[in-house]
Protein backbone atom coordinates (compact mmCIF):
# COMPACT_ATOMS: atom_id res chain seq x y z
CA UNK A 1 0.00 0.00 0.00
CA UNK A 2 1.00 3.44 -0.76
CA UNK A 3 1.85 6.46 1.38
CA UNK A 4 -0.91 8.44 0.38
CA UNK A 5 -3.24 5.57 1.11
CA UNK A 6 -1.79 5.10 4.26
CA UNK A 7 -2.77 8.60 5.22
CA UNK A 8 -6.15 8.65 3.87
CA UNK A 9 -6.81 5.18 5.72
CA UNK A 10 -5.75 6.95 8.56
CA UNK A 11 -7.71 10.04 8.27
CA UNK A 12 -10.86 7.13 7.83
CA UNK A 13 -9.63 5.30 10.91
CA UNK A 14 -10.06 8.91 12.57
CA UNK A 15 -13.23 9.68 11.40
CA UNK A 16 -14.40 6.11 11.78
CA UNK A 17 -13.06 5.97 15.38
CA UNK A 18 -14.86 9.06 16.54
CA UNK A 19 -18.06 8.09 14.72
CA UNK A 20 -18.35 5.07 16.10
CA UNK A 21 -17.16 6.18 20.12
CA UNK A 22 -20.53 9.18 18.89
CA UNK A 23 -22.64 6.20 18.34
CA UNK A 24 -21.80 4.34 21.38
CA UNK A 25 -21.98 7.42 23.80
CA UNK A 26 -25.70 8.22 22.32
CA UNK A 27 -26.66 4.51 22.63
CA UNK A 28 -26.22 5.68 26.36
CA UNK A 29 -28.16 8.94 26.39
CA UNK A 30 -24.77 11.06 25.90
CA UNK A 31 -24.74 12.77 23.11
CA UNK A 32 -21.80 14.22 22.17
CA UNK A 33 -21.48 18.14 21.56
CA UNK A 34 -19.86 18.86 18.39
CA UNK A 35 -17.14 20.62 20.30
CA UNK A 36 -17.02 17.10 22.01
CA UNK A 37 -16.42 15.73 18.57
CA UNK A 38 -14.27 17.33 17.20
CA UNK A 39 -12.44 17.52 20.52
CA UNK A 40 -11.84 13.79 20.09
CA UNK A 41 -11.35 13.72 16.55
CA UNK A 42 -8.19 15.99 17.36
CA UNK A 43 -6.82 13.32 20.44
CA UNK A 44 -7.18 10.72 17.55
CA UNK A 45 -5.42 12.25 14.90
CA UNK A 46 -2.85 13.44 17.42
CA UNK A 47 -2.41 10.36 18.83
CA UNK A 48 -2.10 8.79 15.38
CA UNK A 49 0.18 11.17 14.22
CA UNK A 50 2.75 10.84 17.19
CA UNK A 51 2.58 7.23 16.64
CA UNK A 52 3.34 7.02 12.98
CA UNK A 53 5.48 9.75 13.01
CA UNK A 54 9.03 7.26 14.69
CA UNK A 55 7.71 4.86 12.48
CA UNK A 56 8.30 7.00 9.45
CA UNK A 57 11.16 7.96 10.51
CA UNK A 58 12.62 4.19 10.87
CA UNK A 59 11.97 3.87 7.77
CA UNK A 60 15.09 4.09 4.94
CA UNK A 61 15.48 7.75 3.58
CA UNK A 62 14.14 7.24 0.04
CA UNK A 63 10.83 5.94 2.20
CA UNK A 64 10.97 8.39 4.79
CA UNK A 65 10.49 11.47 3.09
CA UNK A 66 7.45 10.02 1.14
CA UNK A 67 6.23 8.57 4.61
CA UNK A 68 5.93 11.71 6.17
CA UNK A 69 4.51 13.90 3.35
CA UNK A 70 1.96 10.87 3.55
CA UNK A 71 1.21 11.65 7.51
CA UNK A 72 0.13 15.52 5.87
CA UNK A 73 -3.26 15.11 6.24
CA UNK A 74 -3.38 14.20 9.42
CA UNK A 75 -1.94 17.19 10.49
CA UNK A 76 -4.35 18.88 8.11
CA UNK A 77 -6.86 17.31 10.54
CA UNK A 78 -5.67 18.52 13.61
CA UNK A 79 -4.60 22.46 12.22
CA UNK A 80 -7.93 22.87 11.04
CA UNK A 81 -9.13 21.89 14.16
CA UNK A 82 -7.07 24.48 15.88
CA UNK A 83 -7.85 26.56 13.29
CA UNK A 84 -11.81 26.97 13.77
CA UNK A 85 -11.82 27.16 17.15
CA UNK A 86 -8.87 30.14 17.51
CA UNK A 87 -10.79 31.68 14.67
CA UNK A 88 -14.32 31.30 16.43
CA UNK A 89 -12.57 32.25 19.70
CA UNK A 90 -10.87 35.42 18.42
CA UNK A 91 -13.96 36.56 16.01
CA UNK A 92 -16.96 35.03 17.57
CA UNK A 93 -20.44 34.56 15.55
CA UNK A 94 -23.07 37.13 16.64
CA UNK A 95 -25.27 35.48 19.35
CA UNK A 96 -28.39 36.73 17.40
CA UNK A 97 -30.60 36.26 14.34
CA UNK A 98 -33.27 38.10 12.79
CA UNK A 99 -35.65 38.44 10.06
CA UNK A 100 -39.52 38.11 8.35
CA UNK A 101 -42.05 35.22 8.24
CA UNK A 102 -43.94 35.67 5.00
CA UNK A 103 -46.96 33.90 5.71
CA UNK A 104 -51.11 33.56 5.04
CA UNK A 105 -51.73 33.48 9.06
CA UNK A 106 -48.98 34.06 11.07
CA UNK A 107 -50.49 33.59 14.47
CA UNK A 108 -49.34 31.03 16.83
CA UNK A 109 -46.03 30.84 15.05
CA UNK A 110 -43.21 29.90 16.96
CA UNK A 111 -39.64 30.04 15.42
CA UNK A 112 -36.34 27.81 16.66
CA UNK A 113 -32.64 26.92 15.41
CA UNK A 114 -31.37 23.62 14.75
CA UNK A 115 -27.70 23.18 14.88
CA UNK A 116 -25.61 19.99 13.96
CA UNK A 117 -27.16 17.30 13.19
CA UNK A 118 -30.64 18.70 13.66
CA UNK A 119 -29.67 19.29 17.21
CA UNK A 120 -32.04 22.25 18.78
CA UNK A 121 -30.13 25.47 19.71
CA UNK A 122 -31.23 27.39 23.21
CA UNK A 123 -33.05 30.52 21.56
CA UNK A 124 -36.20 32.56 22.42
CA UNK A 125 -37.88 34.49 22.53
CA UNK A 126 -39.43 32.38 20.12
CA UNK A 127 -42.28 33.67 18.71
CA UNK A 128 -42.56 35.31 15.47
CA UNK A 129 -44.42 38.52 15.41
CA UNK A 130 -48.58 37.65 14.69
CA UNK A 131 -48.84 41.31 13.20
CA UNK A 132 -45.76 41.77 11.20
CA UNK A 133 -43.68 38.42 10.80
CA UNK A 134 -40.30 39.66 12.13
CA UNK A 135 -38.78 37.73 14.43
CA UNK A 136 -35.41 38.33 16.31
CA UNK A 137 -33.66 35.50 18.53
CA UNK A 138 -31.00 35.67 20.98
CA UNK A 139 -29.10 32.28 20.96
CA UNK A 140 -26.70 30.51 23.01
CA UNK A 141 -23.12 30.18 21.44
CA UNK A 142 -21.55 26.67 21.25
CA UNK A 143 -18.27 26.43 20.20
CA UNK A 144 -17.63 24.49 17.28
CA UNK A 145 -21.20 24.85 15.55
CA UNK A 146 -23.66 27.45 14.38
CA UNK A 147 -27.30 27.19 14.18
CA UNK A 148 -27.81 25.84 10.45
CA UNK A 149 -31.67 25.44 9.83
CA UNK A 150 -34.54 27.25 11.29
CA UNK A 151 -37.57 25.44 12.23
CA UNK A 152 -41.29 27.03 11.66
CA UNK A 153 -43.74 25.39 13.63
CA UNK A 154 -47.57 26.41 13.74
CA UNK A 155 -50.31 24.23 15.31
CA UNK A 156 -52.42 22.18 12.39
CA UNK A 157 -49.54 22.62 10.28
CA UNK A 158 -46.26 20.48 9.41
CA UNK A 159 -42.92 22.07 10.45
CA UNK A 160 -40.64 23.75 8.24
CA UNK A 161 -36.93 23.80 8.26
CA UNK A 162 -34.71 26.51 6.04
CA UNK A 163 -31.50 26.44 5.79
CA UNK A 164 -28.89 29.51 7.28
CA UNK A 165 -25.90 30.22 5.32
CA UNK A 166 -22.70 30.81 7.40
CA UNK A 167 -22.38 34.44 5.59
CA UNK A 168 -25.63 35.38 6.45
CA UNK A 169 -25.49 34.22 9.60
CA UNK A 170 -21.78 36.06 10.07
CA UNK A 171 -22.93 39.10 8.57
CA UNK A 172 -26.78 39.64 10.51
CA UNK A 173 -28.04 39.52 7.29
CA UNK A 174 -32.16 40.02 7.89
CA UNK A 175 -33.71 36.10 6.49
CA UNK A 176 -36.90 36.11 4.69
CA UNK A 177 -38.74 32.96 4.99
CA UNK A 178 -41.86 31.79 3.56
CA UNK A 179 -44.39 29.37 5.27
CA UNK A 180 -46.93 27.53 2.96
CA UNK A 181 -49.05 25.36 5.96
CA UNK A 182 -48.68 22.03 4.94
CA UNK A 183 -51.38 19.52 6.78
CA UNK A 184 -49.07 17.79 9.83
CA UNK A 185 -49.14 14.22 9.16
CA UNK B 1 -7.67 56.01 33.55
CA UNK B 2 -10.03 58.70 32.38
CA UNK B 3 -10.42 57.12 29.22
CA UNK B 4 -11.34 53.94 31.32
CA UNK B 5 -13.65 56.70 33.48
CA UNK B 6 -15.36 57.55 30.40
CA UNK B 7 -16.12 54.79 29.06
CA UNK B 8 -17.79 53.41 32.45
CA UNK B 9 -20.22 56.51 32.35
CA UNK B 10 -20.90 56.43 28.90
CA UNK B 11 -21.52 52.67 29.31
CA UNK B 12 -23.91 53.67 32.44
CA UNK B 13 -25.87 56.37 30.60
CA UNK B 14 -25.88 53.76 27.61
CA UNK B 15 -27.83 51.39 29.95
CA UNK B 16 -29.84 53.83 31.93
CA UNK B 17 -31.39 54.91 28.65
CA UNK B 18 -32.42 51.16 27.48
CA UNK B 19 -33.61 50.34 30.86
CA UNK B 20 -35.88 53.69 30.91
CA UNK B 21 -37.41 52.23 28.44
CA UNK B 22 -41.84 52.57 28.47
CA UNK B 23 -44.45 50.46 26.52
CA UNK B 24 -47.23 51.41 26.63
CA UNK B 25 -50.59 51.56 24.13
CA UNK B 26 -53.89 49.92 23.71
CA UNK B 27 -55.89 46.47 23.30
CA UNK B 28 -59.33 46.54 21.13
CA UNK B 29 -61.61 44.22 20.23
CA UNK B 30 -60.86 43.75 16.50
CA UNK B 31 -64.69 43.38 15.50
CA UNK B 32 -66.44 45.60 18.24
CA UNK B 33 -64.02 47.98 18.23
CA UNK B 34 -64.18 48.67 21.90
CA UNK B 35 -61.54 48.56 24.21
CA UNK B 36 -60.58 45.41 26.40
CA UNK B 37 -60.42 45.38 29.90
CA UNK B 38 -57.84 43.09 31.91
CA UNK B 39 -55.74 41.64 29.18
CA UNK B 40 -52.53 39.65 29.97
CA UNK B 41 -49.25 40.47 28.50
CA UNK B 42 -46.81 38.04 29.31
CA UNK B 43 -43.13 39.41 28.24
CA UNK B 44 -41.02 36.84 27.14
CA UNK B 45 -37.15 37.20 26.18
CA UNK B 46 -34.40 33.96 25.93
CA UNK B 47 -34.25 32.35 29.21
CA UNK B 48 -37.35 33.90 30.50
CA UNK B 49 -40.78 35.28 31.01
CA UNK B 50 -42.87 37.36 33.12
CA UNK B 51 -46.50 37.46 33.48
CA UNK B 52 -48.71 40.42 33.36
CA UNK B 53 -51.58 39.75 34.67
CA UNK B 54 -55.04 42.21 34.08
CA UNK B 55 -52.77 44.79 32.45
CA UNK B 56 -54.86 46.41 30.63
CA UNK B 57 -57.64 49.38 32.40
CA UNK B 58 -61.32 49.85 31.34
CA UNK B 59 -59.79 51.90 28.10
CA UNK B 60 -57.67 48.72 26.91
CA UNK B 61 -55.01 51.08 27.98
CA UNK B 62 -51.48 49.51 29.48
CA UNK B 63 -48.35 51.41 30.29
CA UNK B 64 -45.12 49.41 32.22
CA UNK B 65 -41.40 50.25 32.64
CA UNK B 66 -39.27 47.54 31.67
CA UNK B 67 -36.98 48.18 33.91
CA UNK B 68 -39.58 47.53 36.55
CA UNK B 69 -40.87 44.31 35.17
CA UNK B 70 -37.47 42.45 34.17
CA UNK B 71 -34.54 41.25 35.51
CA UNK B 72 -30.74 42.85 34.10
CA UNK B 73 -30.17 39.57 31.91
CA UNK B 74 -33.08 40.16 29.86
CA UNK B 75 -32.95 43.94 29.59
CA UNK B 76 -29.46 43.09 28.00
CA UNK B 77 -31.39 41.07 25.26
CA UNK B 78 -31.81 42.68 21.78
CA UNK B 79 -35.35 41.13 21.53
CA UNK B 80 -38.00 40.55 23.84
CA UNK B 81 -41.61 39.07 22.91
CA UNK B 82 -45.05 40.66 24.06
CA UNK B 83 -47.93 38.25 24.00
CA UNK B 84 -51.20 39.83 24.42
CA UNK B 85 -53.89 36.84 25.33
CA UNK B 86 -57.85 36.35 26.72
CA UNK B 87 -59.43 33.80 26.50
CA UNK B 88 -61.76 33.36 24.13
CA UNK B 89 -59.39 35.43 21.64
CA UNK B 90 -56.39 34.92 19.46
CA UNK B 91 -53.69 35.56 21.26
CA UNK B 92 -51.08 38.22 19.37
CA UNK B 93 -47.54 38.39 19.63
CA UNK B 94 -45.45 41.71 19.37
CA UNK B 95 -42.17 41.82 18.94
CA UNK B 96 -40.08 44.11 20.53
CA UNK B 97 -36.23 44.47 19.09
CA UNK B 98 -34.15 47.25 19.56
CA UNK B 99 -30.34 48.48 18.17
CA UNK B 100 -27.32 47.83 20.44
CA UNK B 101 -27.39 50.84 23.20
CA UNK B 102 -30.67 51.61 22.39
CA UNK B 103 -34.02 51.44 24.43
CA UNK B 104 -36.84 48.71 23.29
CA UNK B 105 -39.72 50.53 21.43
CA UNK B 106 -43.27 49.58 20.96
CA UNK B 107 -44.43 50.38 17.12
CA UNK B 108 -48.02 48.95 17.65
CA UNK B 109 -50.05 51.81 19.47
CA UNK B 110 -53.20 49.66 19.00
CA UNK B 111 -53.22 46.08 19.62
CA UNK B 112 -56.45 43.74 17.82
CA UNK B 113 -57.57 40.87 19.53
CA UNK B 114 -59.64 38.80 17.11
CA UNK B 115 -62.05 36.61 18.93
CA UNK B 116 -61.91 32.99 18.16
CA UNK B 117 -64.40 31.37 15.77
CA UNK B 118 -67.38 29.85 17.55
CA UNK B 119 -66.61 31.75 20.79
CA UNK B 120 -68.78 34.02 22.56
CA UNK B 121 -67.36 37.46 22.07
CA UNK B 122 -66.77 39.42 25.56
CA UNK B 123 -69.67 41.85 24.47
CA UNK B 124 -72.19 40.12 22.26
CA UNK B 125 -74.17 43.03 21.94
CA UNK B 126 -71.50 45.01 19.89
CA UNK B 127 -70.61 42.70 17.91
CA UNK B 128 -70.98 44.36 14.30
CA UNK B 129 -70.03 42.69 10.87
CA UNK B 130 -69.69 45.56 8.84
CA UNK B 131 -66.17 44.88 7.47
CA UNK B 132 -66.29 45.15 3.68
CA UNK B 133 -66.22 48.82 2.72
CA UNK B 134 -67.23 48.99 -1.33
CA UNK B 135 -66.87 52.56 -0.49
CA UNK B 136 -64.90 55.66 -0.94
CA UNK B 137 -64.48 57.05 2.30
CA UNK B 138 -64.92 61.30 2.01
CA UNK B 139 -62.25 62.58 3.64
CA UNK B 140 -63.02 63.42 7.53
CA UNK B 141 -64.89 60.43 7.98
CA UNK B 142 -64.22 58.79 11.21
CA UNK B 143 -63.66 55.46 10.03
CA UNK B 144 -63.83 54.35 13.81
CA UNK B 145 -67.11 55.33 14.28
CA UNK B 146 -69.47 52.54 13.12
CA UNK B 147 -72.68 54.32 13.24
CA UNK B 148 -71.31 56.81 10.78
CA UNK B 149 -69.83 53.88 8.82
CA UNK B 150 -72.80 52.35 8.41
CA UNK B 151 -74.55 55.27 7.46
CA UNK B 152 -71.87 55.60 4.54
CA UNK B 153 -72.61 52.40 3.17
CA UNK B 154 -75.67 52.45 3.58
CA UNK B 155 -76.03 55.26 1.57
CA UNK B 156 -73.31 54.35 -0.54
CA UNK B 157 -75.37 51.20 -1.34
CA UNK B 158 -79.32 52.53 -1.93
CA UNK B 159 -77.84 54.83 -4.43
CA UNK B 160 -75.90 52.49 -6.16
CA UNK B 161 -77.44 49.51 -6.40
CA UNK B 162 -81.40 47.95 -5.91
CA UNK B 163 -80.70 46.56 -2.34
CA UNK B 164 -80.15 47.94 1.05
CA UNK B 165 -77.84 46.80 3.99
CA UNK B 166 -78.95 45.04 6.90
CA UNK B 167 -76.43 45.04 9.94
CA UNK B 168 -75.91 41.47 11.66
CA UNK B 169 -74.84 41.12 15.11
CA UNK B 170 -72.99 38.34 16.31
CA UNK B 171 -72.62 36.03 13.85
CA UNK B 172 -71.80 32.91 16.53
CA UNK B 173 -72.54 30.11 16.03
CA UNK B 174 -73.41 30.62 12.10
CA UNK B 175 -75.32 27.69 11.64
CA UNK B 176 -78.06 29.26 14.29
CA UNK B 177 -78.81 32.50 11.95
CA UNK B 178 -81.16 32.06 9.61
CA UNK B 179 -81.52 34.69 6.33
CA UNK B 180 -85.49 34.62 6.62
CA UNK B 181 -85.13 36.56 9.90
CA UNK B 182 -83.57 38.97 8.06
CA UNK B 183 -85.50 39.76 5.07
CA UNK B 184 -84.84 38.92 1.66
CA UNK B 185 -82.11 41.02 -0.58
CA UNK B 186 -80.13 40.87 1.91
CA UNK B 187 -76.82 41.46 2.14
CA UNK B 188 -74.49 39.27 5.09
CA UNK B 189 -71.14 40.32 5.66
CA UNK B 190 -69.45 38.26 7.94
CA UNK B 191 -65.70 37.87 9.29
CA UNK B 192 -63.86 34.73 8.53
CA UNK B 193 -63.47 33.29 5.26
CA UNK B 194 -63.61 29.59 5.41
CA UNK B 195 -66.47 30.06 7.20
CA UNK B 196 -68.16 32.33 4.66
CA UNK B 197 -67.25 30.02 2.14
CA UNK B 198 -69.40 27.05 3.63
CA UNK B 199 -72.02 29.32 4.76
CA UNK B 200 -72.55 30.79 1.50
CA UNK B 201 -72.66 27.39 -0.34
CA UNK B 202 -75.63 26.76 2.24
CA UNK B 203 -77.75 29.38 1.03
CA UNK B 204 -80.28 29.51 -1.46
CA UNK B 205 -81.93 32.98 -0.93
CA UNK B 206 -78.70 35.30 0.15
CA UNK B 207 -77.92 37.79 -2.22
CA UNK B 208 -74.49 37.61 -2.13
CA UNK B 209 -71.90 37.55 0.38
CA UNK B 210 -69.43 39.96 0.98
CA UNK B 211 -66.59 39.42 3.56
CA UNK B 212 -63.15 40.39 4.93
CA UNK B 213 -61.58 41.79 7.92
CA UNK B 214 -60.47 45.60 7.68
CA UNK B 215 -58.81 47.76 10.16
CA UNK B 216 -58.42 51.59 10.34
CA UNK B 217 -54.94 53.18 11.73
CA UNK B 218 -53.48 56.47 11.05
CA UNK B 219 -50.02 56.84 9.39
CA UNK B 220 -47.12 58.77 10.42
CA UNK B 221 -48.37 61.27 8.13
CA UNK B 222 -51.46 61.24 10.45
CA UNK B 223 -53.55 60.12 7.37
CA UNK B 224 -56.26 57.39 7.83
CA UNK B 225 -55.59 54.44 5.99
CA UNK B 226 -57.24 50.77 5.73
CA UNK B 227 -56.17 47.86 6.16
CA UNK B 228 -57.95 44.61 5.21
CA UNK B 229 -57.25 40.90 4.29
CA UNK B 230 -59.49 38.44 3.40
CA UNK B 231 -61.45 39.72 0.67
CA UNK B 232 -64.27 37.47 -1.02
CA UNK B 233 -67.68 37.40 -2.81
CA UNK B 234 -69.56 35.18 -2.64
CA UNK B 235 -72.56 34.63 -4.77
CA UNK B 236 -75.08 31.51 -3.98
CA UNK B 237 -75.66 29.28 -6.85
CA UNK B 238 -79.30 28.25 -8.03
CA UNK B 239 -80.90 25.11 -7.28
CA UNK B 240 -78.10 22.62 -8.49
CA UNK B 241 -75.44 24.40 -8.98
CA UNK B 242 -72.60 25.31 -6.97
CA UNK B 243 -72.06 28.90 -5.73
CA UNK B 244 -69.56 31.01 -7.08
CA UNK B 245 -66.75 32.37 -4.79
CA UNK B 246 -64.89 35.25 -5.99
CA UNK B 247 -61.86 36.00 -3.80
CA UNK B 248 -59.49 38.98 -4.54
CA UNK B 249 -56.70 38.18 -1.26
CA UNK B 250 -54.04 38.32 -4.32
CA UNK B 251 -55.32 40.85 -6.14
CA UNK B 252 -54.97 44.02 -3.51
CA UNK B 253 -51.77 44.25 -1.91
CA UNK B 254 -51.44 43.35 1.98
CA UNK B 255 -50.88 45.26 4.54
CA UNK B 256 -51.71 49.34 4.53
CA UNK B 257 -53.42 50.31 1.12
CA UNK B 258 -55.15 53.44 0.41
CA UNK B 259 -58.84 53.57 0.91
CA UNK B 260 -59.19 55.06 -2.75
CA UNK B 261 -57.60 51.79 -4.04
CA UNK B 262 -59.90 49.30 -1.83
CA UNK B 263 -62.86 51.61 -2.88
CA UNK B 264 -62.04 51.43 -6.50
CA UNK B 265 -61.35 47.31 -6.71
CA UNK B 266 -64.51 46.37 -4.64
CA UNK B 267 -67.00 49.17 -6.72
CA UNK B 268 -66.06 46.91 -10.00
CA UNK B 269 -66.43 43.56 -8.07
CA UNK B 270 -69.29 44.78 -6.45
CA UNK B 271 -71.19 46.32 -9.19
CA UNK B 272 -70.56 43.21 -11.69
CA UNK B 273 -71.28 40.51 -9.08
CA UNK B 274 -74.26 42.31 -7.68
CA UNK B 275 -76.18 42.69 -10.51
CA UNK B 276 -75.75 38.74 -10.92
CA UNK B 277 -76.79 37.88 -7.33
CA UNK B 278 -80.04 40.07 -8.09
CA UNK B 279 -81.07 37.65 -10.69
CA UNK B 280 -80.28 34.42 -8.75
CA UNK B 281 -81.77 35.43 -6.02
CA UNK B 282 -85.12 36.33 -7.89
CA UNK B 283 -84.98 33.54 -9.55
CA UNK B 284 -84.63 31.18 -6.72
CA UNK B 285 -87.23 33.06 -4.95
CA UNK B 286 -89.58 32.58 -7.75
CA UNK B 287 -89.52 29.10 -7.72
CA UNK B 288 -91.06 28.64 -4.58
CA UNK B 289 -93.20 32.10 -5.50
CA UNK B 290 -97.13 32.34 -6.21
CA UNK B 291 -97.30 32.48 -10.11
CA UNK B 292 -97.94 36.06 -9.93
CA UNK B 293 -95.13 37.01 -7.75
CA UNK B 294 -93.00 34.26 -9.53
CA UNK B 295 -93.31 35.95 -12.86
CA UNK B 296 -92.47 39.63 -11.13
CA UNK B 297 -89.37 38.01 -9.93
CA UNK B 298 -88.33 36.19 -13.07
CA UNK B 299 -88.67 39.09 -15.20
CA UNK B 300 -86.47 41.04 -12.66
CA UNK B 301 -83.96 38.25 -13.10
CA UNK B 302 -84.02 38.44 -16.79
CA UNK B 303 -83.27 41.75 -17.30
CA UNK B 304 -80.56 41.52 -14.67
CA UNK B 305 -79.14 38.65 -16.60
CA UNK B 306 -79.23 40.68 -19.69
CA UNK B 307 -77.86 43.71 -18.47
CA UNK B 308 -75.02 42.04 -17.38
CA UNK B 309 -74.48 39.77 -20.39
CA UNK B 310 -73.95 43.26 -21.91
CA UNK B 311 -71.04 43.77 -19.71
CA UNK B 312 -69.20 40.65 -19.48
CA UNK B 313 -67.33 41.42 -22.51
CA UNK B 314 -64.80 38.70 -24.02
CA UNK B 315 -65.06 36.90 -20.67
CA UNK B 316 -65.91 33.72 -22.49
CA UNK B 317 -66.92 31.97 -19.07
CA UNK B 318 -69.13 34.41 -17.63
CA UNK B 319 -70.95 34.92 -20.96
CA UNK B 320 -71.55 31.18 -21.32
CA UNK B 321 -72.62 30.95 -17.52
CA UNK B 322 -74.66 33.74 -17.93
CA UNK B 323 -76.53 32.63 -21.40
CA UNK B 324 -77.46 29.19 -19.67
CA UNK B 325 -78.69 30.95 -16.47
CA UNK B 326 -80.66 33.21 -19.02
CA UNK B 327 -82.03 30.19 -20.66
CA UNK B 328 -83.05 28.89 -17.41
CA UNK B 329 -84.88 31.94 -16.39
CA UNK B 330 -86.73 31.98 -19.38
CA UNK B 331 -87.68 28.57 -19.39
CA UNK B 332 -89.51 29.24 -16.02
CA UNK B 333 -91.46 32.21 -17.00
CA UNK B 334 -92.77 29.76 -20.20
CA UNK B 335 -96.66 29.20 -18.93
Amino acid sequence: MSDAQDSISDISVVAETTEKLSQFLDSIGIELSVFGLQFTALIIALAAFIILLPVAWKKTQTARYAAIVGLAPLLLVIVFIATSWLGQWLNPLPDYISGRVVAEDLHDMSIGLLGFRDRPFAAGPDYVDSITGRFALNYQLRLGDYPRQFVLKKPGCGDLEFPISYSGLKSEQRFKLEFICRASP
Amino acid sequence: MKITRLFLIVLLLLAGHAEAATISGQVMDAISRKPMEGIEISLKWYGGDHRIRDATDSQGRFQFQLAQMLPAEALQRRSLNLLFSQQGYIAESILLERLPDAAFNLNHERIELTPVEGSSPSDPGSYTTLYVLPYQVPQGSNLSDPQEMQTLITEYLTSGVDMYLQEIAVPAPIENFGLQSLGMDTEVKISNTARVIDFGYQLKDALAIVGGRAGTRLTDEQQEQMEFSSRYVIVPGIEGQTGRVMRWDDALPTGLISSRMIADRLNRLWGRNTVRAIALAAYNRAMTADAETKLVLLKKAEEFLKAELRDAGTDEPLVAELDELLQQVKEARKP
